[in-house]
């Protein structure tokens, strides 16, 4: 009984039978709904036969969408007890047993990595009742109530991706079917460019995607099959799944496209002169003048014709100064200027006179 | 006799299973799973690694997990 690590076992197996306890809470509160929705049923049923009888087509109508309904409530509770009581089938390992599963750990797993010793994150574990492995093959946390064990560094298709502490939450064993109750965190995260969530092309904010081993998984834990359960999460970290990661791997050293953050490989980046940065083809246009590409950023939009153009396309009027596109430019005058240049001609042909009077009447005040 | 396989592949489940007397580690793998090799998976007796050809004792516990599972994401 002095033994800590059976101290641990002991504890592991308090948590299994909490977990197994709320099980059967689970069980009975589903077969209390499929009763209720059948009771339901039968009175719907009841009152859809008297509808039928007096020819009520309104009521039947609504009888029938009533009764569908409930059936769709009993199926779901149905399917979710059939979950349940599968559980239920198996015995929780009692806390020799666990023992044993601690023992087997030990010897499948890395121990702790040395360099991670002195690491800030390592420092918490120091309290008196967290206890490790003979091999430091595991750590158990007596505050937190976590399981942890470590991957040697994994590498998939020639990206290393470090070392992962995987620790499960013994606490949180049996509280929700929707998440298994673990963490693959990165002790030495090589995160894609830009997205520091995901460590592994299987993990997001430290959660491990199982995929196909969602069942199994849930079979181990559900009797306290620690060793398999942490050996199978080893296996999916050491394997990639090139059909649904989150980061591929060919994206995983990807340049990030600075303007929309979409991961490009190397044909897919594009080159803008003027910022010299490379962007993916979406965030990439041409000027509408010089034909040339350039990134958004780079381009202006010429406030007569709308037209993106380039900041060397892009010219000012000469007599109002206002940015104008080079096709808008007209003897560089901007369309509005131009207009009232041809308005002024225009009056000066029909009255000479007058223009000369201007002239006068200006030079006027100089000479005065 | 009688030795219980615990198989992580699919649903995982673990179940007692009746034997003939001396049947191997090997044997055992190619009866409950046929077409599969023996080396794309953790095979493990009594928690411990084991020689293909380890004849299995009454109560063996057997274990066998796949080398490649896959995971998921977007």
């Amino acid at each position: 009984m002095k033994d800590p690590r059976y101290r641990v076992a002991c504890l592991i197996h308090e948590h299994l039978l909490a977990a197994q306890n709320r099980r059967r809470g689970d069980q009975v509160r589903t077969a209390n709904s499929i009763a209720d929705e059948l009771q339901r049923f039968q009175r719907a049923q009841r009152l859809a036969s008297l509808a039928y009888i007096h020819n009520f087509q309104g009521a039947l109508r609504r009888l029938d969408q009533q009764m569908d309904h409930l059936l769709l409530d009993v199926k779901y509770h149905v399917e979710s007890a059939s979950r349940l009581f599968a559980h239920e089938s198996r015995t929780v390992l009692t806390a020799h047993e666990l023992l044993d599963e601690l023992d087997q750990i030990d010897a499948e797993f890395e121990a702790r990595p040395v360099r991670q010793y002195q690491a800030p994150h390592f420092r918490a574990f120091r309290g008196r009742d967290n206890f490790r492995g003979r091999g430091l093959g595991w750590r158990f946390e007596a505050e937190e109530r976590t399981l942890s064990v470590w991957t040697e560094p994994i590498e998939l298709e020639g990206l290393y991706l470090g070392t992962f502490e995987i620790k499960l939450f013994l606490a949180e064993i049996g509280l929700t079917a929707r998440r298994l109750p673990f963490r693959c965190i990165a002790l030495d995260p090589h995160s894609p460019a830009g997205n520091e969530h995901i460590t592994h092309p299987h993990v997001s904010d430290d959660y491990l995607c199982t995929g196909e081993a969602d069942a199994a998984l849930n079979a181990s834990l559900g009797v306290g099959r620690l060793a398999d359960f942490f050996l199978m999460v080893r296996q999916i970290l050491r394997t990639y799944n090139p059909e649904s990661p989150y980061v591929a791997i060919e994206h995983w050293e990807a340049e990030l496209c600075p303007d929309c953050g979409y991961a490009m490989c190397e044909d897919e980046q594009y080159f803008c002169e003027q910022c010299e940065r490379y962007y993916c083809d979406s965030c990439m246009s041409g000027c509408n003048c010089c034909q040339s590409s350039f990134c958004r950023g780079c381009l202006h939009q010429c406030e007569f014709c709308d037209e993106s153009v380039c900041k060397e396309c892009m010219l000012s009027c000469a007599k109002c100064g206002i940015a104008c596109c080079q096709s808008c430019l007209d003897d560089d005058l901007c369309p509005n200027c131009k207009e009232e240049q041809e308005q002024q001609d225009g009056d000066d042909e029909d009255n000479p006179n007058e223009g000369e009077e201007r002239n006068t009447s200006k030079e006027q005040p100089q000479a005065a | 006799m009688k030795v219980l396989f615990i198989n992580n592949l699919g649903g995982g489940y673990a179940d007692h299973l009746h034997v003939q007397d001396g049947i191997t580690v090997e044997q055992l793998f190619k009866q409950q799973l046929p077409g599969c090799k023996a080396e794309d998976y953790l095979i493990r007796v009594n928690r411990q690694p084991s020689a293909r050809d380890q004849a299995l004792q009454e109560g063996d516990r057997v274990s066998i997990t796949p080398l490649k599972i896959d995971g998921a994401g977007a």
